[in-house]
């Protein structure tokens, strides 16, 4: 028999703030965290709107000052959601039963700081202005900071979080690209699923609002023009203009039980998994498929979903397509939502902060705003409101694809209790 | 009952060899893939050593196509060992139930041309300040950088290239798990089958860590070996002189069905995947436990899920990277879960002779368990010339060893704590 899962925590970190509460009260409003940034001295050539994590302050969530210094903001921030998801779920470090505990984060590549290449590349600058091996690894390498590898290793988010709050159970990283947030979480469902733990803390965290973030989206042109002059309302997913994302950053959290170890210490229960699919780059519709064959119900039986809406058009009509032949006729009276205009583009975070979406949602019965307004391209179109709007939510489905990641898809249900 | 899960098809690519046969002679033949660097000039690096992958010929599979321009050495390593897997699978793209065949990989990131960077980041240093003016490189980056390349840095381009090229819609993953990652993949990925969610999965690792910042990276963290003088003679794991890992690169894959499925299609059946335990250490970033908690646990939750004793275990395919606390926290923690019996069973680490593929070392190694039930044959620890007091079990010196093997345990240890163990065994119907 599998186990059941459910969800006890949430912990998001984005441009609406930190926490289940601001986040909830920000998207429940529509308020959107896009903003123009500064990356400080000559930074005027650069694409300047992100979503970015207000006044965010690490030191309160990593105490040692020598742990910080090893942490690449990504950590930062993944330290910070993992951390608001256990306080939420009322957990404290260490947790009572180490080894059956466990921690899976989505990530990937991070972004090392520009100036701390500075020193070491100059040291290594041959007579041709070239980059000189030998002067490198004779002058270049001393320079570096001797941590430097530990700072940017994927795996190096689920490290910290392990050790934090004495997780020994299973502990992994998913690098699936856009979808790895969602994925991290579907995996650790299926481990307890399976009974090889209880209790699983699980998402995602990305930062990409730095220089070289924005430059490398720059050279895959993906970010929108529109948004660098309309910062607040241009950024469209599925709209007929859409033109690209904005970049955001954050984590994304949830802590996951096996019912009946949340039962057993009372703890308040938000919804519960009961399906997950995951296919390859082009697998949106088989992912979403496979979620609700395991959850046992039809398209037609979601009465929520969170859309991935990259706002990438090639992405969007991919996603729409997908969407069009899981939920055929349906998909008119569907209510669906997309987080990224509120908080851009969050890269590795990005599925489980819209599982957070979902889940707050299912929780408050209510269908969150789409803040900008999308004019559709196709004549088949879903149902979205400017505002937010009470609707009894039985089962809510979150989808993360596309983007080089793999597809991923989940379905929650509300937990009434026995 | 619960459905079982049985290895049919293997590939690799390794230093010792572009594919299994060749990869297994060199290891049955005791033969180091270790040489002096070639990937860039490390003359002035404190490590100057690695094992390389050398002469890879993917012609049969890329052609002409102009698609594998950018890809990183580890997407090129996992197309062509997943070739050879689904070849000696005896695969076939149309008689698979594409829904239910799925890819699992531990597969690293794509690397990037350091050169190239670091030529982007020198022009766009401001003298005065000696730090790096943002619209420069921002131009910079925009004029030398392409699309590709910069895509083909994520981990998660090895798995996409692999399931547009195998037609895989199933469940599909990859992590990134340190060195143990590819252990990870295959042990999540025997799950997936075993729990009814796919029946067949393409898994394992791929990863090269050859370039400069990579080198330089675990130079910093004093992890490499400096013996530059004597390349074969660098990775000596458990030998009382070992002074760190050499880095390697590469490639394993392979093809985990469900037993039915197998026989169904009267699959060529290597061995049978029964045991898988993963734990973390929570204890440091750089250092494994001190008693090797999370390693013993590991191996205690393969056993368990394996039905097997610590009696019933014939040969340990040790993670032995030939650093000074691994090689000693493995031995204690073996010791720790077999007890007495420990001395009794050969465990050999075949890093002396491959070096540390990273997150593509454990696909290999348990490549290697596999051919080891088959061929009756251990691998030896080369290099192993001055015992260790702290590492007293039998590793196997120098020489392959002809033995009747059953049942192997895998360790995989990753940097930063994570612990992976799997067990495979003879296959019985």
């Amino acid at each position: 028999m599998k186990k059941r899962v459910v969800i006890t925590g949430l912990g998001p970190v984005s441009a609406l703030g930190e926490g289940a509460d601001t986040f909830w009260s920000g998207i429940a409003a529509g308020r959107s965290g896009i903003d123009r940034v500064s990356f400080g001295e000559g930074d005027g050539a650069l694409p300047r709107t992100a979503a970015q994590v207000p006044d965010f302050d690490p030191e309160k969530y990593v105490t040692q000052r020598k742990s910080l210094k090893v942490m690449a903001r990504d950590i930062q921030l993944a330290m910070a959601g993992a951390s608001l998801a256990m306080k939420d779920a009322g957990l404290a470090a260490p947790v009572a039963e180490p080894d059956r505990s466990g921690v899976i984060v989505g990530a990937g590549v991070l972004n090392h700081e520009l100036d701390e290449l500075a020193y070491s590349i100059q040291n290594s600058i041959g007579e041709k202005g070239n980059l000189d091996l030998k002067k490198f690894g004779q002058d270049g390498i001393p320079a570096l900071f001797p941590l430097w590898l530990l700072k940017y290793l994927p795996n190096m988010p689920a490290c910290h979080i392990s050790i934090l709050y004495d997780l020994r159970g299973f502990n992994n990283t998913i690098t699936t690209g856009s979808s790895a947030g969602l994925q991290a979480v579907g995996e650790a469902f299926r481990i307890l699923e399976r009974g090889d733990a209880d209790l699983m803390l699980a998402g995602g965290a990305d930062s990409k609002v730095n220089p070289v973030g924005i430059s490398q989206y720059q050279v895959m042109k993906v970010l929108s023009k529109a948004a660098e002059t309309n910062p607040k309302n241009a950024y469209k997913p599925f709209d007929t203009a859409a033109d690209g994302f904005v970049v955001g950053e954050g984590a994304g959290f949830l802590v996951l039980e096996e019912l009946e170890h949340a039962k057993k210490r009372g703890a308040k229960i938000y919804a519960e998994i009961t399906g997950f699919g995951s296919s390859g780059p082009s697998g949106c519709a088989t992912a979403m498929k496979h979620a609700l064959e395991e959850a046992e119900i039809a398209a037609s039986g979601i009465s929520y979903l969170q859309a991935c809406g990259l706002g990438i058009p090639e992405e969007d009509t991919l996603e729409l397509e997908a969407l069009e032949k899981t939920f055929g006729g349906a998909i008119k009276d569907l209510s669906v939502g997309f987080s990224k205009p509120n908080i851009g583009f969050t890269g590795f975070a990005a599925g489980a902060l819209d599982l957070i979406v979902s889940t707050l949602s299912l929780q408050q019965n209510t269908v969150p705003p789409v803040v900008t307004r999308p004019q559709f391209k196709k004549s088949s179109s879903f149902q979205w409101g400017e505002k937010s709007r009470s609707k009894k939510i039985q089962h809510a489905m979150t989808s993360a694809f596309g983007f080089g990641g793999q597809s991923a898809s989940m379905v929650i249900e509300a937990y009434e209790g026995v | 009952m619960r459905r079982r899960v049985v290895i049919t098809g293997l590939g690799a690519v390794t230093p010792l060899g572009n594919n299994v046969k060749d990869t297994w002679t060199a290891l049955a033949a005791g033969k180091s893939g270790i040489r002096p660097i070639t990937i860039f000039d490390a003359s002035h690096f404190p490590t100057k050593i690695a094992g390389e992958i050398k002469n890879l010929n993917t012609d049969a599979w890329t052609g002409k196509n102009g698609s594998f321009r950018f890809m990183g050495r580890n997407s090129l390593f996992a197309l062509e060992a997943a070739h050879e897997a689904f070849k000696d699978a005896g695969l076939q793209k149309n008689k698979l139930n594409h829904e239910r065949f799925g890819i699992y990989m531990g597969a690293g990131d794509g690397g990037f041309d350091f050169r190239e960077y670091g030529e982007i980041v020198s022009r766009s240093i401001d003298q005065d300040s000696m730090s790096v003016n943002v619209r420069a490189y921002f131009e910079n980056v925009l004029k030398n950088l392409k699309s590709a390349e910069v895509l083909e840095q994520e981990p998660s381009q090895v798995v996409r290239h692999l399931a547009d090229t195998f037609e895989a819609a199933g469940p599909v993953s990859n992590c990134l798990t340190a060195c143990a990652a590819s252990s990870q993949a295959l042990g999540e990925a025997s799950r997936l089958i075993r729990e009814g969610y796919a029946d067949v999965m393409l898994s394992g690792g791929a990863h090269s860590m050859i370039h400069p910042l990579g080198v330089a990276g675990f130079n910093l963290l004093t992890a490499l070996s400096t013996r530059n003088e004597s390349p074969e003679r660098a990775s000596r794991p458990f030998d009382k002189n070992r002074d760190g890992f050499v880095l390697s690169e590469g490639a394993g894959v392979l093809i985990l069905e469900e037993l039915e499925h197998a026989k169904k299609r009267g699959a060529t059946i290597y061995a049978e995947l029964v045991g898988y335990g993963g734990t973390a250490d929570a204890f440091r970033l750089t250092d494994p436990h001190s008693e090797g908690r999370g390693a013993a646990q590991a191996m205690r939750l393969a056993l368990k899920d394996a039905s097997l004793s610590t009696t019933e275990i014939d040969y340990i395919n040790a993670h032995g990277t030939s650093t000074e606390l691994n090689d000693q926290i493995e031995t204690h923690s073996v010791k720790t879960v077999f007890g007495e019996k420990a001395k009794q069973i050969p465990m050999s680490s075949i890093k002396s002779m491959l070096g540390h593929m990273i997150a593509a070392a454990g696909a290999v190694e348990l490549i290697a368990s596999v051919l080891t039930i088959r061929e009756s044959l251990i691998p030896p620890t080369i290099n192993y010339e001055t015992p260790d007091e702290a590492c007293d079990l039998d590793y196997v010196p120098n020489q392959a060893r002809q033995k009747k093997v059953n049942t192997v345990l895998s360790n995989s240890f990753g940097f930063g704590g994570q612990n992976i163990t799997l067990i495979a065994k003879r296959f019985e119907s």
